[in-house]
């Protein structure tokens, strides 16, 4: 018995949308940005400076992996800088390679306990 | 020779926001080895091939550049930049005219021109390098002393001794001027056994700088000597280079004459 000569062709596509709100910005609160990144320090700057306008500053590092590390203001007031830095750094170093950035979520709290003399 | 000779313009440009990918196209495409950065019409870097090899292609060209590129005015001779980018330990200087940047001049390009600039026997500037270096100072105001330096007797060494000891003679004097110039001094071979030195140092420093040019030398086979004139531009306004060295080399020869009695003879050395 012959096959049919008739053959079935289709094209078909399926489409699936996952959506989720888009955090802002982005970044959370810091970035650290490797040497060899596909974004360098001017770029994030950029874009942090229009998806968030002076709300974040740019610090570039000696370093042999990190290029620059991208800090929320608000934490640099609550902070000294290069305290700060150098805390990011420790931690980075052991799992950034220099082609990667690092998004990080830094949530800096104060304890402040005082005694007072009661009269 | 003025560094607007050598540039390359106009300026090839590319925008501080575009990638670094696209910069490398187009430096393919244009067949350079750097771009001049801008944004917003103001030059804000260079980027070069090499910063591009080093930069992932996806990232801005404002990440890759160098910043604040090192300008040299278009007027400047090709010796002072080459100075500085040796300083600087760079190999490229963007060439500003006025206010505007109007060209690129590298390193290599220099080095090739100087070169071809340099007395082979001696490995001295030619007669041209003294020259551009005197109508720069003489174009800006600035005093400087041309010595016009003759060795004596130099027929006779090469009469006497042959060819390749006159040839050691040159050699030796040549480098006797190369370890008694200083930094204000501009030494060149201006033909056969004549050398010419523009310099700006003071009188004093001057002096002691003829002393030790007028002191027999011992070039290994003979000792030699010279006869030196010397000309203030200071006191000779409006004479031209070629003018001052006529006059310098006229009164080499007059101190010549009047020496020749007193002068030493060439001596082959004792061995």
């Amino acid at each position: 018995m012959l096959m049919s000569a008739k053959r079935m062709y289709s094209r078909r596509a399926t489409l699936s949308l996952k959506m989720s709100e888009f955090e802002m910005p982005p970044m959370q609160d810091l970035l650290v940005i490797g040497r060899k990144a596909p974004i360098g320090p001017e770029a994030v700057r950029r874009m942090a400076e229009a998806l968030s306008p002076e709300q974040f500053t740019v610090v570039r590092i000696e370093h042999p992996k990190v290029e620059a590390v991208l800090i929320r203001n608000s934490l640099l007031q609550l902070m000294e800088r290069d305290t700060l830095i150098k805390i990011v750094l420790e931690e980075a170093d052991r799992m950034i390679s220099d082609t990667m950035v690092i998004r990080s979520e830094l949530k800096i709290e104060v304890t402040v306990h005082r005694e007072v003399e009661l009269s | 020779m003025k560094v607007a000779e050598l540039m390359s313009s106009p300026l090839l440009t590319v925008h501080a926001e575009r990638s670094v990918r696209h910069a490398a196209e187009l430096m393919e495409r244009l067949g350079v080895g750097s771009l001049v950065v801008e944004e917003h019409g103001i030059v804000v870097g260079i980027v070069t091939s090499r910063d591009i090899r080093l930069s992932h292609p996806n990232r801005l060209v404002a990440d890759a550049m160098t910043r604040d590129p090192v300008c040299v005015p278009a007027e400047q001779l090709i010796w002072e930049a080459l100075r500085t980018m040796e300083r600087l330990k760079i190999k490229r200087l963007l060439v500003r005219d006025g206010g505007r940047a109007c060209g690129i001049v590298t390193r290599n390009e220099i080095r090739l021109r100087i070169s071809k600039l340099q007395d082979a026997m001696t490995g001295l500037f030619r007669p041209a390098y003294v020259q551009a270096i005197a109508e720069k100072l003489m174009a800006e105001g600035v005093p400087f002393h041309l010595l016009f330096i003759d060795v004596n007797d130099f027929r006779e060494v090469n009469k006497q001794y042959g060819h390749p000891v006159g040839d050691d003679v040159i050699r030796g004097y040549a480098d006797r001027l190369l370890m008694l110039a200083g930094a204000d001094d501009y030494v060149c071979r201006y033909a056969g056994d004549e050398f010419v030195i523009v310099t700006r140092r003071p009188v004093e420093s001057l002096g002691r700088l003829l002393d030790a040019l007028s002191e027999p030398l011992d070039t290994g086979d003979v000792v030699i000597s010279t006869a030196i004139g010397v000309v203030s531009s200071a006191d000779e306004p409006g004479l031209s280079f070629r003018d001052l060295v006529g006059k310098a080399s006229l009164l080499s020869t007059s101190r010549k004459r009047k020496g020749m009695a007193e002068l030493p003879p060439p001596l082959l050395k004792e061995r």
